[in-house]
């Protein structure tokens, strides 16, 4: 019996994607048996614009909108990167502050991937809750930065905003009633049929196959490697604040879910002992000269390792800004779990790698 | 699973979670970052304002009847894209006399409309800016 295979697309616009991404999946009847993708469906040539039409302290505000969802980690690297050039140390106070958005906005990434995850798997209401409840995170960060979505709140040498008394009470309070939301996440993420059962044994990546195709972030902890940058790098104090490891095991939907939900509560373990243990000291420090040299920062986003390469010969404009960021690392393994699945639960698997469009075209 | 139908029954009673905008209005917070204002009479005209600006919202061009203010000694006058800028506040910041001379309000920006040739308009002055 000959074995005829067809081909089906995903994308570039799908009912089910969020942004624009074509997989082309090769299937054996329900079975996906290749995949090739193609990531640059909104190609904005961000890198080439910060080496000719910004200066180097404004590129912050303009790395900041490469992604809606990881502002902050593209400004926080880029900044670290140019203090590095500029051998300038910032206070403790800014770095707890830059930690403390920083985890703020892992949290409502992590739940704005959660909720794909449930209504991709078929089920809306759930979807609907996690959504509803991200608006806690989201509140909390509009009264600190000033703005939902585009903080602008790093900035070369410390932090823009400083936080008052209110905004740390007012940050507490939701967070404790986010804290008791996210443990009903998890009662239902282990014990419903619709989000549990289902998603165990689908989507899976093996330890051996996240180490050869070079997984990162949540993808490759749900495998079971030991890989977070938080823990490998000495920019911000991590270890001050109670930071700790999440890894999995199963390397599957399940297994990716619960690695976000445990990264949750302790994102808001930490956020909770920043307001506690905030230093004081200034929020700024002025940074004198201009970038010469070169510098590589790495940071965990949301989705895993973001890395800023930077060049500079001593002017306001830069030579080189590269960006490498984690969806764009992780399409390799993508690829692979794709392969051996039924093509009905590529959405789902799709979801639940979070996948990040804008940050991967830029 | 229990606990889910009961949550789906409660909630088929709850009321909406989104705003019923533009009937009722958003609660903007506190230190909401909204529109650059400006005011004349206090400014010195170093210019600050507009080599920070990122996006290249604030453009001081000469003008044929320039302010009566007497710092302005290079008949400038400010032109703001409110359209244009993404309220970082770098200009505020970066300003001699915060609070008097520039400030960052918290309202939001009115919407452009075409008749308003909010682009044209804006196009000129740069090109303008450009030309000297």
């Amino acid at each position: 019996m000959s074995k005829k295979t067809i081909n089906i697309p995903l994308g570039s616009q799908h009912i089910s994607l969020l942004e624009p991404v074509r997989f082309k999946f090769e299937c054996e009847n329900e079975k996906i048996i290749g995949v090739d993708s193609d990531v640059g469906f909104v190609h904005r040539g961000i890198e080439k614009a910060c080496v000719t039409k910004f200066k180097y302290d404004a590129i912050p505000y303009v790395v900041a909108r490469i992604c809606g969802l990881c502002a902050i980690t593209h400004s926080l690297a880029y900044t670290t990167a140019v203090e590095n050039l500029l051998e300038g140390e910032v206070t403790l106070k800014a770095k707890y502050l830059r930690m403390l958005l920083v985890e703020l906005d892992r949290i409502h990434s992590h739940m704005l991937c959660l909720s794909h995850v449930c209504e991709n798997g078929g089920f809306e209401a759930m979807f609907m809750q996690i959504m509803g409840d991200r608006e806690y995170i989201m509140d909390i960060q509009e009264q600190l930065t000033g703005n939902r979505v585009q903080f602008d709140f790093i900035t070369i040498g410390g932090v823009n905003r400083d936080i008052t008394n209110e905004i740390a009470n007012n940050i507490k309070k939701n967070l404790n009633i986010v804290k008791l939301k996210v443990f009903e996440y998890i009662e239902e993420f282990s014990s419903n049929w619709s989000l549990s059962l289902k998603f165990q044994n689908i989507g899976k990546l093996t330890l051996d196959e996240a180490y050869s195709y070079n997984a990162i972030g949540p993808l490759a902890r749900a495998a079971g490697i030991f890989t977070d940058v938080r823990s490998e790098t000495n920019y911000l104090p991590y270890e001050d604040i109670g930071y700790e490891i999440q890894v999995g095991k199963a390397g599957d939907i399940h297994a990716r879910n619960f690695i976000r939900l445990n990264e949750i509560l302790n994102s808001i373990q930490m956020c909770q002992n920043i307001i506690d243990g905030l230093p004081q000291g200034d929020i700024i420090t002025k940074l004198k000269g201009k970038p010469n040299g070169e510098s590589i920062v790495r940071l965990e986003a949301p989705r895993g390792e973001l890395m800023y390469y930077l060049k500079g010969e001593g002017k306001s404009i830069l030579n080189r800004v590269r960006i490498k960021t984690p969806t764009f690392s992780c399409i390799p393994a993508f690829m692979e779990v794709f392969k051996g699945s039924n093509y009905a639960d590529a959405p789902a698997i799709l979801a639940s790698f979070d996948p990040c469009l804008s940050c991967t075209a830029k | 699973m229990k606990v889910s139908i009961k949550k789906a029954f409660q909630n088929l009673f709850k009321e909406p979670q989104t705003i019923d905008y533009p009937v009722s209005a958003i609660d903007k917070p506190k230190g909401y970052r909204g529109i650059i204002e400006y005011g004349e009479e206090e400014c010195i005209y170093c210019l600050k304002c507009e080599k920070v600006c990122p996006p290249g919202a604030i453009l001081f061009i000469h003008t044929e009847t320039p302010s009566l203010n007497l710092k302005n000694k290079k008949s400038l006058e400010y032109n703001y894209n409110q359209h244009l800028c993404i309220y970082c506040g770098e200009c505020v910041r970066a300003c001699p006399k915060p609070d008097e001379a520039l400030w960052q309000s918290e309202k939001k920006p009115t919407i452009g409309l075409k008749e308003d040739r909010v682009n044209d308009s804006w196009f000129e002055i740069e090109q303008l800016k450009n030309s000297k």
